[in-house]
This record gives C-alpha cells, sequence and structure tokens, in this order.
C-alpha cells in the first residue's frame, strides 16, 4: 500500500488498467545488503473514497521513509500546497515475484506465484 | 522532453528497468545495464524466468535516480521513462525510442511541479465528482481557508501605518482608544477586501492560474486554484469586506469631519481598481505607486486625521518610510512572479526593468527610506528616538543580498522575501515605539 498525490496520473492510469508491477532494482536508492532485485506483479486499485484522511493510517510507513513528513504536516506548513495532502491510497494485491539474488539479473530469478504460495 | 534530450542524459543514470507487458498483460520489469548507440539503446540480456522478454513495440526504459538523505527522507530524485519498440534478437537487446518523458527536482522543484501538474488533479477530482454524483473538493477547516484567502498576516502593512498615525496623534496629544479602534477596523476590512478582490481578478484574468512558482509572499492565496473555495464565495467576501469598510468610513467621516472622505475614497478606489478592471492599476506598472500611497500617507493621515480633526506635515513625513518599505514587499515580491505576470500581460516595474536594475531600484528605495528619517531628525519634524529605526539597516542588507543571490530562485529566494516583509513592519513599529519615546522626552 502507498499513498499518491493527486497531481500524479498514476491514480487514472490504474483506474484504466489495474495491471500493475512494482520494481525494486536501485541499490542507491535500497540501501539493504546483502542487495538483491525484484519485481513484484499484480492487481492494484485505488482508495479515494476520503481524500483528506485516509491516507493517515499509512503515515507511519511514510515517516519511516521520510521523517521531514512529520514537520511539514504541521497546519501552518499544510498551507503552503494544501492540494499535496488530500491524497488517494494505491493498494496492490501480488499476484507473482521475481527474486533475482545479488541483483544480478543476467541470471533466472526465482518466480514465486503468490495464490499457489498462500494455498 | 524530447527523446535526443532525454538519450543525452541517460549515462547520469547507474541502471534501466526495461519494461514489457507479459503474456497475461501485467507489466513484466527487469533491471538491466545499457548504453546508447546512434539514437538508440543498447540494452544487456536479462531473464525474466519462464515469462520471456519478446519483440514488442510496447516497450518502455525506465531510469531513476534517488538518495537516501538520512534524518529527512530523499534528494536527488529524477527520472526518464522512454518508450519505444524493443527488439530481443542477438547479443545484445535494441531499444529504438520514440517518446521520452522525465522530471529532474535539481531542473524543476517538487513544488513547481505540482504547480504545474495541478490542472491533473482539478481532473481527477472533476472526475470524482461525476463518479459520487456529488462535488468532491480538498478539505479545509473554514478557519484556515478564512486565513488562506484574506492572506491574514499581510495584515502588518495596514497595522504598521495605523499606528504610526495614532502614534502622530499621540505625541500632538490627541488619543481616543474608541476611535483607534474603529480607524483599525475600517483600514484591515478595505486591506482584507483587496486581498480577497486582488485573487479574485487575478483568477479572472489568468494571472494567478499560469503562476507556477508561487510562494507564500507571492502568486496570490491560491484557494481558487486549489479548489478551497469557489468563485462566487471569494466575490461575497470581498463584498463583505469593502461593505465594512465604507460602513466605518463613513462613520468616521462622520465624527471626524469631512477632511477624511477624500482620503477615505481614494484607498477604496486604490485598493479596488488594483487589480479591477477597466483601471488594472497593476497592470499599468502602477503598483508599487498604489500600495505606496495606500499603506503610507493614505493610512498615517486618515489614523491622524481621525485623532486630531487635521493634517499635518509630522505624520506625512512619517509615512513616507513605511510607504516605500511597503512598496518594496510588493517590488520583491514580483521577482519570482514576474514570468507568469509578464505572460498575463500584468506589466509590473519589475516585468519591466532588467534584474541589475531592479536590484538597484531597492538600494536606491531602502536608502530613501533610511534618509528620509534622518532628514526628518535634522529639520526637527521628527523626534530624535526615531532614529532607532535605523537599526533594521542590516536586515535591509541582508535582503539585497539574497534578492541578488536568488533572484531566479523562487523558493530559496522565499525566506529573503519573509526578511523584506518583516523589514517594513520592524522599522515601522520601530518608528511607532520612536514617536512614543519621543512623546515621553517631551514631558
Amino acid at each position: 500500500m502507498t499513498s499518491s498525490i493527486l497531481f500524479s496520473r498514476k491514480l487514472e492510469d490504474i483506474k484504466r488498467n489495474p495491471r500493475v508491477a512494482l520494481s525494486l532494482s536501485d541499490p542507491v536508492g535500497i540501501p539493504a545488503q546483502p542487495f538483491s532485485r525484484a519485481t513484484i506483479q499484480g492487481d492494484a486499485r485505488v482508495i479515494d473514497d476520503d481524500l483528506h484522511e485516509g491516507w493517515y493510517r499509512l503515515l507511519p510507513l511514510w515517516e519511516a521513509k521520510e521523517p521531514i513528513i512529520k514537520t511539514l504536516l504541521k497546519p501552518m506548513q499544510k498551507l503552503g500546497l494544501p492540494l499535496f495532502w488530500e491524497r488517494a491510497i494505491i493498494e496492490m494485491v501480488p499476484k507473482r515475484v521475481l527474486w533475482w539474488p545479488n541483483g544480478d539479473t543476467t541470471r533466472d530469478p526465482q518466480v514465486t506465484d503468490i495464490r499457489e504460495a498462500v494455498a | 522532453m524530447n527523446v535526443g534530450d532525454a538519450l543525452s542524459r541517460l549515462p547520469g543514470y547507474s541502471h534501466a528497468v526495461l519494461v514489457v507487458p507479459d503474456q497475461e498483460g501485467y507489466p513484466l520489469s527487469v533491471a538491466t545495464s545499457f548504453r546508447v548507440v546512434d539514437g538508440t539503446v543498447e540494452v544487456t540480456p536479462a531473464s525474466t524466468g519462464p515469462s520471456a522478454v519478446r519483440d514488442t513495440v510496447d516497450a518502455r526504459l525506465v531510469l531513476s535516480h534517488i538518495r537516501p538523505y538520512p534524518g529527512v527522507g530523499y534528494d536527488q530524485r529524477r527520472y526518464i521513462e522512454l518508450s519505444g519498440a524493443l527488439s530481443v534478437g542477438g547479443p545484445v537487446w535494441r531499444f529504438n525510442p520514440e517518446a521520452a518523458r522525465g522530471w529532474d527536482e535539481q531542473e524543476l522543484s517538487f513544488p513547481e511541479l505540482c504547480q504545474r501538474a495541478l490542472p491533473q488533479a482539478r481532473r481527477y477530482l472533476a472526475a470524482l465528482s461525476t463518479e459520487r454524483g456529488r462535488e468532491v473538493t480538498p478539505q479545509m477547516g473554514a478557519g484556515w481557508r478564512f486565513f488562506l484567502a484574506t492572506r491574514l498576516p499581510f495584515l502588518t502593512a495596514t497595522i504598521v501605518p495605523v499606528f504610526l498615525g495614532l502614534a502622530a496623534a499621540a505625541y500632538d496629544r490627541h488619543f481616543s482608544l474608541g476611535l483607534a479602534a474603529l480607524t483599525l477596523l475600517g483600514a484591515m476590512a478595505v486591506h482584507l477586501g483587496l486581498n480577497v478582490a486582488n485573487d479574485v481578478f487575478d483568477t479572472m484574468s489568468g494571472v494567478d492560474d499560469v503562476n507556477f512558482t508561487p510562494t507564500k509572499f507571492s502568486g496570490g492565496s491560491r484557494v481558487l486554484q486549489y479548489g478551497l473555495v469557489n468563485m462566487r464565495q471569494m466575490m461575497a467576501l470581498a463584498a463583505v469586506f469593502y461593505a465594512v469598510a465604507i460602513i466605518v468610513g463613513l462613520v468616521l467621516v462622520a465624527i471626524s469631519g469631512l477632511g477624511l472622505l477624500w482620503l477615505g475614497v481614494a484607498g477604496v478606489l486604490i485598493s479596488y481598481f488594483y487589480t479591477a478592471p477597466p483601471l488594472r492599476l497593476v497592470h499599468r506598472g502602477l503598483g508599487e505607486l498604489c500600495v505606496a500611497l495606500g499603506f503610507g500617507p493614505i493610512m498615517v493621515l486618515a489614523a491622524y486625521f481621525v485623532q486630531t480633526g487635521h493634517y499635518a506635515l509630522r505624520p506625512l513625513i512619517l509615512s513616507i518610510p513605511v510607504a516605500i518599505l511597503v512598496m518594496l514587499i510588493l517590488y520583491a515580491n514580483e521577482v519570482p512572479d514576474r514570468f507568469s505576470d509578464a505572460k498575463a500581460g500584468k506589466r509590473t516595474l519589475v516585468v519591466r526593468m532588467q534584474p541589475a536594475a531592479v536590484i538597484r531600484g531597492y538600494v536606491a528605495a531602502v536608502t530613501a527610506a533610511y534618509l528620509v528619517v534622518i532628514a526628518g531628525f535634522v529639520f526637527g519634524v521628527l523626534p530624535w528616538p526615531t532614529l532607532i529605526s535605523l537599526l533594521t539597516i542590516p536586515l535591509a542588507y541582508q535582503t539585497w543580498q539574497g534578492l541578488k543571490a536568488h533572484y531566479d530562485s523562487p523558493y530559496q529566494l522565499m525566506s529573503y522575501l519573509g526578511k523584506n516583509v518583516n523589514l517594513h513592519l520592524y522599522t515601522g513599529l520601530l518608528l511607532v515605539i520612536g514617536v512614543l519615546l519621543g512623546l515621553l522626552a517631551r514631558r
């Protein structure tokens, strides 16, 4: 799950075609050791019934990634760009995961079908 | 972004993510290395297991970079997305890009990116409204919407000259608290009416819609652009403020005398026609003059007249430095707005002049403001304690330096625009204190 600003085209794109993939590929952006790469395919849906507060349940995740958000959430700060704080939630149900140990995509990935794995 | 531009930027990325549709219609993405060769991209073959990558005309190559910024979040955000055809035959795969898009926050700040994408957000909200059968708008408490729509913090521009007029009257041994309160109420109503009307007319003329670099000091309140308030509500709000201002003004004229009427009429007319057609004074390069007159001599002399029933030289001299400094608030705030102003035909002084001339103009005006205080003291019009207003010279210097250094960077300029607002506030309040200290010293 993640939240998205309304300025982004991905919300409309997902509503048009909910089949999506999430790629974890950047060793700089993901400073995890040992580094791996993964692609998660699945079906996404946009939850936009409460743009104003619905996404607050994802705030702990967001804060862990971007601690500055806590400061920007102060009422006076929010006035700077109020529409930034009207957000939709994107929920993705994973279908299949491709995992490349050590990030080496020239080798075959380990492929896991989530539904089969859960069953 | 065109394809050639995008390709020239690819060496700045460590890897690419190739995205193709798989047999079930899901995007199949895989990271790989690449190199640009003669307008195409050679991609190192990558394995995606049983669902192999095949030739397709619907491929994308996504290159992104982001740097974790511990304790804050991320910076150096940038991406390029190329779309085109992929051919997987041979020892390397070949990607022929046909279209490109991207973003680099070092070239286009995130706030500006959001402002440029406002129509997208509006479209989304409109589609949601249609889907739900009711209007979906951004939410904000009524108090905050009022605060934002009226630009309440800018009331310091009114409080300073009114206090100065009152202090000058007190120096001449005239002061009524009730009249002072009524004067402040009327002046604030004109100012808030001006702020709201300014947003209405700037939205009607398209100025605010094409301003992608608003700051908290410039570009209007943007409540209309964000859909927080509608045009009808803003027009009603402006009408209420002007009605209050006119009623209070008439009461004060009845109490103090007809001599106040001309200043009051001038104040309301300047305020309204500042952005309103047919005069649109600010579009004709007269904005600075209007602001200087309205928030300088008109307010100071009116506040003085209400208390004393006559005009005098001292409040007029006192009004000149605050008139210049309040004019400089507008003048400096026009710097980040200059491109959108020019696009909408709003020919402000900053639009008309070269940057170096704008900065020279700023220095000359600030110098003039302080020289008036010194001359007022030298010629015996202003009491000596008013010289404490010169304590703000370092703030003026900092603002000048910031204006020079960040003329082309709206968001870096913002803190200096704040200093410029404070320069007016602190200098004005020190003048008020100086006049009152002069009164005490005279006793």
